[in-house]
């Protein structure tokens, strides 16, 4: 029983950090241009198939399909903030919204057509492969994939804060006027904050296509959490988000373990309710007093 | 007035009609009233007659209506119907369409549910009351199938159910929801029973099983007929272990298969909507080396893709009304099942053969009834009898009770083996011998 309890934990870790880099996206993009995109979890998706694609026409492993996927992900993450967002950067916070949920079933319908909603299945030589210690054990595409999103999000804070991008960046979000009259060319900071947030949902969909069956709908499935992380973590908090996943994944396994499956998202929606109750900024936010 | 009348009695009411009518006989109010009394028997009988004796205007187009789910979690399902559909359709028309109706020809609409019941509702008011169809036919969600038979029931349009197995469809007293395909109580007793014949044949005892469903409709309703059939002392009388149900399309499936492994169940009975969630849980048995006997399945573990997961995926029992091996029993099929191969790329399996089905049974109402009112076809498909020859599924036959439910729905028992799905039982229909206990992971190797 306590094995299998630490597996549960341990296995939330794995799915935490998943949730963490679809979610960093999310926050990253929010952070800078105040704009929520429903379309993440698609691009999301979007990156699953051409993982699966890779492996299943010339069986590039998506490990190293990654070095594909980053930059040509980054690029459509620029051209979306350049045909999609710019032109509604200024307007209603509905607009935008609506915006950007038509995006989503734009991309999640034309997905649908073309590659029908069949479940794909990527096969890695490393998809069997197991560790084991007594009743615990470790799966490698979990592991890689874990290992792969803390790398990338420690990656991400250290651009962030040490390189002059990151704090230009940083700037821009704190404060976009200000920015630009210090000399920050304001709109390539937000080219670069959507590339870079849609690289992330690229690189998360390429790690989770190695065990999750790749379908029209995976998006949405992860894009779901992916909000509640975001604002758990302070909306445009990258550092929160990550702690926030792991907080998420944790509580979901630990859930479906000793209480209930059904229950399983009912109880994180719980602490997230529970958290911006009493902590309304989010977890890792400045409190909102007046 | 008067003089009329007596001239009538005289001469008789022909005569007013022949003769040279003079102005002593007939005046001109007489000539009124009865050019008034000639035009209403006109126009009373003409509409009595039409009352009594309605015009049949010449049908030349049968609409049937299917509300499948085109996008969403089971958008698989419902594009690998409809092109089948489409194609049968089209040659039912080649071949004259339909016969009883002077040759009019078939015409599907299809509608996307978004494998949501509340749209799947939407949408077959829609195609009732705006598209005029005649006929409904699903055969896919038990959730999108409930709230369309409500529909079909308020504007009493007869709605045809395939591989929709939630019993709640047939018990609501609906007059208008008939469906060909068997209930979850029938097929969970039956694939009871058939643990009971594999314990008999191996001489090993099961005492203990779990229940793992989706929190569908169709899984939470799967998951109360297993618990009935396990009541049932002839079938039953297992030890339920634990019992699971998880939200459909989950991320991660690790926390219950951990909970299955604390609790030891020998075999599993189990009711997943969709082939993602079966991959996921079977990949997952085997990353927690999660060793059992058997694992019945009452869906998705069919589907062309589950296969795709090799040797992880073997050894799985799953009832259904159509497998492979069913062109073994039925060698017509084969042409059809190719047919479906050619226009998707994809095997033929369950749902598609269940809407093959489910247009057979339209075909034949209306060839015997020879309308396209509602009502009448609704009485044909209460009195109708199709025979099992012309149905590729492993059904006795069609002919459904008070109810709707078909009496003759009988569930193929198939099992993953290295030569893929292998129909092997009920025992005397069976095509290969079922391999129990299953191997452990560490047996399977690799």
């Amino acid at each position: 029983m306590h094995e299998m309890l630490t597996q549960v934990i341990l296995n939330g870790l794995f799915l935490g950090a998943i949730y963490s880099l679809v979610s960093i996206g999310l926050t990253l993009i929010w952070g800078t241009m105040k704009i929520i995109n429903f379309s993440h979890g698609c691009l999301m998706m979007v990156s699953m198939y051409i993982s699966f694609w890779l492996w299943f026409i010339i069986r590039l492993d998506p490990l190293i399909s990654i070095f594909i996927i980053f930059p040509l992900m980054y690029g459509i993450g620029c051209l979306f903030q350049r045909f999609i967002i710019m032109p509604i950067l200024e307007a209603e916070r509905h607009a935008q919204l609506l915006m950007t949920f038509g995006l989503m079933l734009v991309i999640k319908n034309t997905v649908l057509y073309v590659w029908r909603a069949d479940y794909r299945i990527v096969l890695p030589l490393y998809a069997d492969l197991f560790f084991r210690t007594g009743e615990i054990v470790f799966d490698a595409p979990r592991v890689i994939a874990f290992t792969a999103a803390i790398a990338l999000s420690i990656g991400l804070h250290f651009f962030m804060t040490k390189t002059s991008m990151g704090m230009a960046i940083r700037a821009v979000a704190q404060d976009s006027e200000a920015a630009s009259a210090m000399g920050i060319n304001v709109y390539k900071i937000y080219s670069i904050t959507c590339g870079l947030g849609t690289a992330f949902a690229g690189v998360a969909g390429a790690l989770i296509s190695t065990y999750y069956p790749v379908n029209p709908e995976a998006g949405t499935v992860f894009m779901f959490m992916a909000f509640v992380i975001m604002v758990l973590g302070s909306m445009g908090n990258y550092l929160g988000a990550m702690v926030a996943g792991l907080i998420i994944g944790v509580t979901e396994g630990v859930t479906a373990f000793l209480i209930s499956s059904s229950l399983r998202q009912a109880v994180a929606f719980i602490v997230f309710i529970l958290t911006l109750l009493l902590k309304p900024e989010g977890l890792f936010g400045r409190l909102l007093r007046r | 007035m008067k003089s009329f009348i007596n001239y009538i009695d005289k001469k008789g009411f022909s005569m007013v009609i022949f003769m040279k009518v003079d102005k002593r006989a007939i005046s001109k109010v007489v000539a009124v009233v009865i050019a008034v009394i000639v035009v209403v028997v006109a126009v009373g009988g003409y509409f009595a007659y039409t009352a009594f004796f309605p015009p049949t205007p010449k049908v030349t187009e049968v609409r049937i209506g299917c509300p499948y789910p085109l996008s969403g979690t089971a958008a698989t399902i419902g594009l690998d119907c409809k092109p089948l559909i489409e194609w049968f359709v089209d040659q039912i028309n080649k071949e004259g369409g339909i016969k009883s109706l002077g040759g009019a020809k078939l015409k599907v609409i299809f509608a996307d549910t978004e494998s949501k019941p509340e749209i799947a509702r939407i949408q077959a008011a829609k195609l009732i009351t705006e598209d005029k169809c005649v006929v409904l036919m699903d055969g896919t969600l038990s959730g999108n199938a409930l709230t369309q038979a409500e529909e079909c029931e308020k504007y009493g349009v007869p709605i045809i159910l395939g591989a929709s197995s939630s019993p709640t469809l047939t018990e609501r007293g609906f007059k208008y929801t008939f469906r060909h395909w068997a209930h979850d109580k029938m097929l969970a007793r039956s694939l009871f029973a058939f643990l009971k014949h594999l314990e008999k044949e191996s001489g090993k005892k099961v005492e203990t099983i779990a229940i793992v469903t989706d929190n569908t409709l169709f899984g939470v309703d799967c998951g109360k007929a297993y618990k009935l059939a396990n009541e049932d002392p002839e079938v039953g009388g297992y030890k339920i272990v634990e019992h699971i149900e998880f939200p459909i399309g989950p991320t991660d499936l690790t926390s219950e298969v951990a909970r299955l492994k604390v609790a030891k169940p020998q075999a599993l009975f189990l009711a997943v909507t969709v082939a993602g969630d079966c991959i996921l849980l079977q990949r997952t048995f085997k990353k927690m080396d999660f060793n059992f006997w058997a694992l019945f399945s009452a869906s998705g573990h069919h589907m062309p893709e589950y296969g795709d997961i090799g040797k992880t995926g073997w050894y799985v029992y799953i009832r259904l009304p159509y497998g492979p091996d069913m062109v073994i029993k039925k060698p017509w099929v084969k042409p059809i099942a190719d047919k479906f191969k050619e226009l998707t790329g994809r095997e033929f399996t369950a749902y598609p053969a269940a809407a093959y089905a489910s247009l057979v049974l339209i075909r034949e109402v209306l060839e015997k009834c020879g309308s396209t009112d509602p009502k009448k076809i609704r009485d044909t498909l209460a009195e109708i009898y199709i025979p099992p020859e012309k149905l590729p599924l492993a059904h006795a036959g069609i002919k459904f009770d008070e109810n709707g439910q078909n009496i003759h729905a009988l569930p193929g028992i198939f099992q993953w083996q290295e030569t893929g799905l292998r129909l092997v039982g009920p025992p005397d229909v069976a095509v290969v011998k079922p391999i129990f206990p299953q191997p452990t992971w560490a047996e399977r190797g690799g």
